[in-house]
């Protein structure tokens, strides 16, 4: 019985030859963490993303305005736990993404160990790009105000 | 009706589900990567109020909403395969897996997505407003 996962599954037999096997040693147990981390985060990111779905496009807030600006804002900073959630997701979305892209550039067939790692480095600078834009968008922007007990937003440098 | 094009589906359609389903996995991913780096690349623009709200006006248009409903359609089958590909790589079902596939591609996927997609229908592109 062929197993056909995604590439990286511990059980199948490498198909990369004699690169693959002379580092077997070293990467066997990094290739097993890999493949339960990318499980794990896919089943993270099935409730998570049933959670955006429905935040962003079934409220009643989003039904009647639509998303805007003010709404956002109002959510960061009535509810902690929308930056907390927001930033996991981004993060956890983008090592699901990455690595995905990752095992399939490795898994195309004899790729030796320099450009392994050259794609490994560019694909962790992109994703630390990407987290960092997402994250500078929350923390530390002037045009995201506090709200006051009415829960408008104070002071609004629009 | 036993035409040879139904015939050639029978066979091939339950021979190959295991390889066409590596294939949706692969490019549906390879697509919601391009999807998530363009949608944080807008959140950018929280930076930017005005442009920020500029941009969802412009993603509000039918075009973008019948985009997102493809989002949906792809991210449904990205889920359910990457679960199907999970319970095979476990041993669970292993005898059934092609079965499996179109239990999952059909059964569960179709329904999740219309009922994802009609609501965003009905808010989104036909603007109606509870």
């Amino acid at each position: 019985m062929k197993l056909r996962g995604m590439g990286v599954s511990p059980m199948r037999p490498s198909k990369h030859g004699r690169d693959a096997h002379a580092t077997r040693k070293t990467t066997m147990y990094g290739r097993v963490i890999n493949w339960y981390l990318q499980r794990i985060t896919g089943a993270a990111l099935l409730v998570l993303l049933i959670m955006h779905f429905w935040v962003e496009h079934f409220t009643a807030e989003v039904r009647t305005h639509g998303l805007t600006f003010d709404i956002i804002q109002r959510r960061f900073f009535g509810n902690p736990w929308f930056v907390a959630v927001d930033i996991t997701f981004l993060l956890i979305a983008l090592y699901h993404g990455l690595n995905g892209v990752r095992n399939i550039i490795f898994d195309f067939g004899r790729v030796n160990k320099p450009f392994r790692v050259a794609v490994t480095v560019v694909l962790i600078l992109l994703g630390l790009t990407l987290a960092w834009w997402g994250i500078d968008a929350f923390r530390g922007n002037q045009h995201l105000n506090p709200l006051n007990p009415k829960g408008t937003a104070v002071a609004s440098a629009r | 009706m036993t035409s040879a094009i139904s015939l050639t589906i029978r066979k091939y359609g339950w021979r190959y589900a295991g390889n066409v389903a590596f294939w949706i996995q692969r490019l549906s991913g390879v697509a919601l990567v391009l999807y998530l780096i363009l949608h944080i690349h807008t959140i950018r623009d929280l930076k930017n109020p005005d442009t920020f709200d500029q941009a969802l006006r412009t993603f509000s248009k039918p075009l973008f909403k019948l985009g997102e409903i493809g989002l949906l359609a792809t991210v449904i089958l990205h889920a359910l395969n990457g679960i199907r590909l999970t319970m095979v790589d476990m041993g669970v079902g292993l005898t059934k897996q092609r079965q499996m596939f179109w239990y999952f591609a059909i059964g569960i996927g179709a329904v999740m997505f219309l009922a994802g997609a009609i609501p965003m229908f009905i808010y989104g592109i036909l603007n109606w407003h509870a």
